[in-house]
Parts: C-alpha cells; sequence; structure tokens
C-alpha cells in the first residue's frame, strides 16, 4: 500500500483554483444581494416625508419647495385633490444622487 | 534527431517529476476547509440581508397602509357626502399603485363611525374614527330660554358667561332663601331678548326613540344572551344584544360595538365597566359610584346615582313622540360629572308631560343641554343650555325661569367639541376620537 505524504502541485492549483472561484462567486452574490435588496434610502425619505407634512401642516406654508437632506433631494409639490375642492394634495418626490426615484409619497391635507 | 528526442524526453520526465512532487502538508484539505467556511458565512450574510430586506419590505408596506388609511379618513371627514351611511364604498385614491382602499360609514348614535381599511400586497390595515357632524356652536347662546312672561332671575352665587337669549332680554337680580345675589351675570349687551327655541331638524329623526332600533349598523349580530365581556372591535359586526325584560348588570366589562337594547328598565352597577357602546331601553339606571364612557337613549328616563362620571364622549337622550304622554326625566346625581351632550325633548309636548332635567347640586357639564321642557340647574355648567324654561325647587315651592347657586360657563376652546350643537348639520365631518 503506497502512503501519501503530501499534496502534488496539481492538486495545490486546483484547491487554490475553488478557493478562488468559492470568494469570487461569494463577493458576487454578497454584493448583487446587497445592491438588489437594500431599501433605506426609501425608509429615510418616508422619514423626511411624514416629518414634513405634520410640519406644513403645523404651520400652515404650503409652498412648493425643493431641498436636499442625507444625500437625498426632496420635491414638494401641491394641488387641489381630485374627489373635493376643499382638500389639498402633497406630493413628496424623493430623488438620489443619480436622479433616480426613490420614492414618491401623496398626503391629503384639508383645508378647513 | 537523437538528441531532440532525447531533450523532450528529459523535459517531460522533469514536467512529470515536478508535478507530482508533493508538498508537506494537506493544502487539498485546507482549500475543501477554506471552501466550506465561505459558502457558510456567504449563506449567513445572505440570509441576514433576506431578512433585513423583508423587515424593509415590512416597513414600507405598514407605512403605505398607514398613509393610505391617513388620506381615507380626510377624505371622509371633509366630503361624507361621498359615503352613504350603511354602505361599503372602495376606491383607489390618486389612481396609482398600492393606493386602494375601502370606507364604511355609519351612525353611532348622536355620532358617526367612519371604518377605513386598505390592503397592501399581503399586508392590511383597518382604522375606525368617531366623529360628528354638529361640532359648531359659534351661533349658539350659552343660555337660551324660550319667550315667557316670566324674566330670568338670578339669584345666590349663580354665575353666568357669554351671550344670552333670555326673556326681556335682561336678568333680574333676586334675593332667594334670604340671599343676596353675589354672582355675575352678563353685561346688558351680551344678552338678547329671547325668540323661540327651534324645534328640532329632521335630520334627527334618526334619534327618536321610535326610529332609532330601525337604525342599527348594517350586518349586525343579535344576541340574547350575556353581553360580550371586553372591548368588541369597530373592524368586527355590530353586536347587539337584547333584554325582554326588567334588567340588571352587575359586572363585567361591555365596551366597543356593541349596543344593549332592554325592553324596560336597565340598570347598571358601580362595578360595570362601559365605554364607547350605545345603550337603548324604556328607562336606564346608574348606581352611585359609575364610571363610564356612552350614550343612552331611553323612552321614560334616565337616572343616575349620585359621583358617577359619563366620560367624553357621553350622551343621554330622551327624543320621543311621546304618544302614551308620559314624561320624560334625565337626572344627573350629586357630584356626578357628564362630558357630552345631553337632549330631553318630546315631539308632542303637551300641558300633561313635562320632559325636565335635572342637574343635582355639585354635578358639572361638559358640553351641551337641550331641553324644551325644564331644566333645573344646581351645578355648573360649562357650555350651552337651550331650554325652554329653567326650574328651581326651593322650600317655598317652584320657581320658574330662576337660576339659584348655579353656573353656565362659557367652554375653553378644548373643551368647546365636548356638546354637539344638534341644531346645526355641518357638511363636513370632525374627528372626536380613534376607536378600536
Amino acid at each position: 500500500m503506497t502512503k501519501v505524504e503530501g499534496t502534488t502541485l496539481i492538486e495545490s492549483l486546483v484547491a487554490t483554483i475553488i478557493i478562488l472561484s468559492v470568494v469570487g462567486i461569494s463577493s458576487i452574490i454578497i454584493s448583487g444581494s446587497l445592491r438588489s435588496h437594500t431599501s433605506l434610502p426609501e425608509l429615510q425619505a418616508i422619514s423626511v416625508s411624514d416629518s414634513l407634512c405634520e410640519q406644513i401642516i403645523k404651520e400652515g406654508a404650503f409652498s412648493e419647495r425643493e431641498f436636499s437632506k442625507n444625500g437625498l433631494k426632496y420635491s414638494v409639490s401641491f394641488s387641489t385633490y381630485s374627489y373635493s375642492q376643499s382638500i389639498l394634495k402633497m406630493n413628496v418626490v424623493a430623488t438620489n444622487s443619480l436622479n433616480q426615484k426613490v420614492g414618491s409619497f401623496n398626503y391629503l391635507i384639508p383645508n378647513y | 534527431m537523437a538528441f531532440q528526442f532525447k531533450k523532450g524526453k528529459l523535459e517531460n520526465h522533469l514536467i512529470s517529476r515536478f508535478l507530482s512532487v508533493r508538498t508537506g502538508g494537506g493544502v487539498m484539505l485546507f482549500a475543501l476547509f477554506i471552501a466550506v467556511v465561505l459558502v457558510l458565512i456567504t449563506s449567513l450574510i445572505l440570509s441576514m440581508n433576506a431578512m433585513s430586506s423583508r423587515s424593509n419590505d415590512i416597513v414600507l408596506r405598514k407605512h403605505t397602509c398607514r398613509t393610505n388609511i391617513r388620506n381615507a379618513i380626510v377624505l371622509a371627514l371633509a366630503k361624507p357626502d361621498l359615503f352613504n351611511t350603511g354602505q361599503t364604498i372602495s376606491f383607489s385614491l390618486f389612481d396609482e399603485f398600492d393606493d386602494s382602499v375601502s370606507v364604511t360609514r355609519n351612525f353611532w348614535g348622536l355620532y358617526e363611525t367612519i371604518f377605513v381599511s386598505t390592503k397592501v400586497q399581503d399586508h392590511s390595515y383597518s382604522q375606525t374614527v368617531l366623529a360628528n357632524t354638529f361640532w359648531d356652536n359659534s351661533d349658539l347662546p350659552s343660555l337660551w330660554i324660550n319667550p315667557s312672561q316670566f324674566k330670568c332671575k338670578a339669584g345666590g352665587t349663580t354665575i353666568i358667561e357669554g351671550k344670552c337669549k333670555v326673556p326681556g332680554g335682561r336678568f333680574e337680580k333676586t334675593t332667594l332663601n334670604k340671599t343676596p345675589f353675589t354672582g355675575t351675570v352678563p353685561v346688558s349687551s351680551m344678552i338678547d331678548n329671547t325668540d323661540r327655541i327651534p324645534e328640532l331638524p329632521d335630520y334627527l329623526s334618526r334619534l327618536k326613540f321610535e326610529e332609532i332600533i330601525s337604525q342599527l349598523p348594517p350586518d349586525f349580530i343579535m344576541n340574547k344572551g350575556e353581553p360580550f365581556d371586553g372591548y368588541r372591535s369597530f373592524s368586527e359586526p355590530c353586536l347587539v344584544t337584547y333584554f325582554a325584560d326588567n334588567t340588571m348588570i352587575e359586572k363585567g366589562n361591555i365596551s366597543g360595538n356593541q349596543i344593549i337594547i332592554c325592553n324596560g328598565v336597565m340598570a347598571f352597577s358601580a362595578q360595570v365597566n362601559i365605554k364607547d357602546i350605545i345603550i337603548i331601553a324604556q328607562s336606564i339606571l346608574f348606581e352611585n359610584n359609575f364610571e363610564g364612557s356612552l350614550q343612552s337613549f331611553a323612552r321614560d328616563s334616565i337616572i343616575t346615582g349620585d359621583n358617577c362620571t359619563f366620560s367624553y364622549p357621553s350622551a343621554f337622550v330622551i327624543y320621543s313622540e311621546n304618544n302614551n304622554n308620559s314624561s320624560g326625566k334625565i337626572s344627573l346625581g350629586v357630584d356626578s360629572k357628564l362630558s357630552g351632550t345631553i337632549l330631553c325633548w318630546s315631539i308632542h309636548p303637551t300641558i300633561r308631560n313635562h320632559f325636565i332635567i335635572v342637574l343635582s347640586e355639585k354635578s358639572r357639564v361638559d358640553g351641551n343641554v337641550f331641553c324644551n321642557g325644564y331644566t333645573e340647574i344646581n351645578g355648573v355648567v360649562v357650555g350651552h343650555v337651550i331650554t325652554r324654561n329653567t326650574l328651581l325647587h326651593l322650600a317655598g315651592g317652584a320657581h320658574e325661569n330662576t337660576l339659584f347657586n348655579c353656573m353656565i360657563a362659557e367652554p375653553e376652546k378644548i373643551n368647546s367639541q365636548y356638546g354637539l350643537n344638534l341644531l346645526s348639520d355641518k357638511e363636513k365631518l370632525k374627528k372626536v376620537k380613534l376607536l378600536k
């Protein structure tokens, strides 16, 4: 019976290729997963939009505006709601630095 | 050629030897170990990422649901005529993705309930709001007494605030029980000569004792056993519990989306916990120390013991055709409090049936009192009193249109919603509270 004492060079090469492949594939999967599933900007936009709506109702300052916060750009517009003339529709659109829409939120505000 | 052959053979031999050289350790086993570890780490990261992503998705869906509910409530309150009572209307708020809502509007005694529900993917959410259209008290005098030959007299420590409509357009300060007048009445510019208190508007006919049972919410469940013990959610069908005879409920928690109907006298002990329900009975009694928030509709009487508390929004209503010519009486006991509205109104008043409200000593009403009979005020009303006559019982007898040791105060802004102005039905609803 032949006693194996170590690993041949070809086996080392195969082992290296296996490790590199696994590392590569893992990195691709993890980075892809992170990129496709993260919702943090939208959550951030929700929080900012909700606070903004409360602030606008409290202050009664129904003026259109644009501003940036934490890397997101917000655009606020007002229009009359189609179902009732006595209701304002406030729309907040949040975009990222690539000008991609992160979220769009509608709020109805009674004007009485 | 021979040399070249030998050289090629030598190279193959060297390569073969080089490839078959064995190192000292198990590189292959090590590589497999590293690969397995990496796969495990990748799986862990992926699963954590998936959980985080799912959690974020749930937050986003919940936010969309909450925003839909909020927007639908704003619409229903501002434009109630879009939603007929007893019907469920489903629609898209902005004709966009994930913004469908359903709105159901129902009467709930003097108030109304707006039930709103929405579903975003597999996440659904609902909310019920208690609201009313009788929120504008701006034109209502603090005290309005029908035209009468008896001028309005104020005695003792009586304090009257705000605009008043009283016979003759002024108060007569008088000494009663040998006690001179030490209170305050409004200046003359705040007092008008009175005019006739109008009949209750047609839109209130749904509150008549003879009508209210036919106004039960649709899809209600009739129950002839014990009432539901606990808070019944307004997202479930209304539970109507019927008692055929005089009934005393001694303990339990009867709250939420429930109506108790009794074809006799309905009595509640202080151990009963009641919140947001409607009670309909010939007569309704509450023991001393009772606490709760409810709307009572009776044909004959609503009598409370002493030291009772009826929290906002509560209501005592006797509004009946009065076909058997009997009297109606609402009595708030000594040291008792009510936040809400009291209505004691006969549709066919005659000289023989006196509808009367008695507010006992040290009692307090935060809200409005409407009566087309007599109102006896011995405590405090922070709100408005609209009555045909006031009444005072002293040792010497009964005095009409006389106020003694009582107070009718103007409500602060925050309390101005406690009492409903039943004479003014606005086109918009105002939120009273969120219901479970």
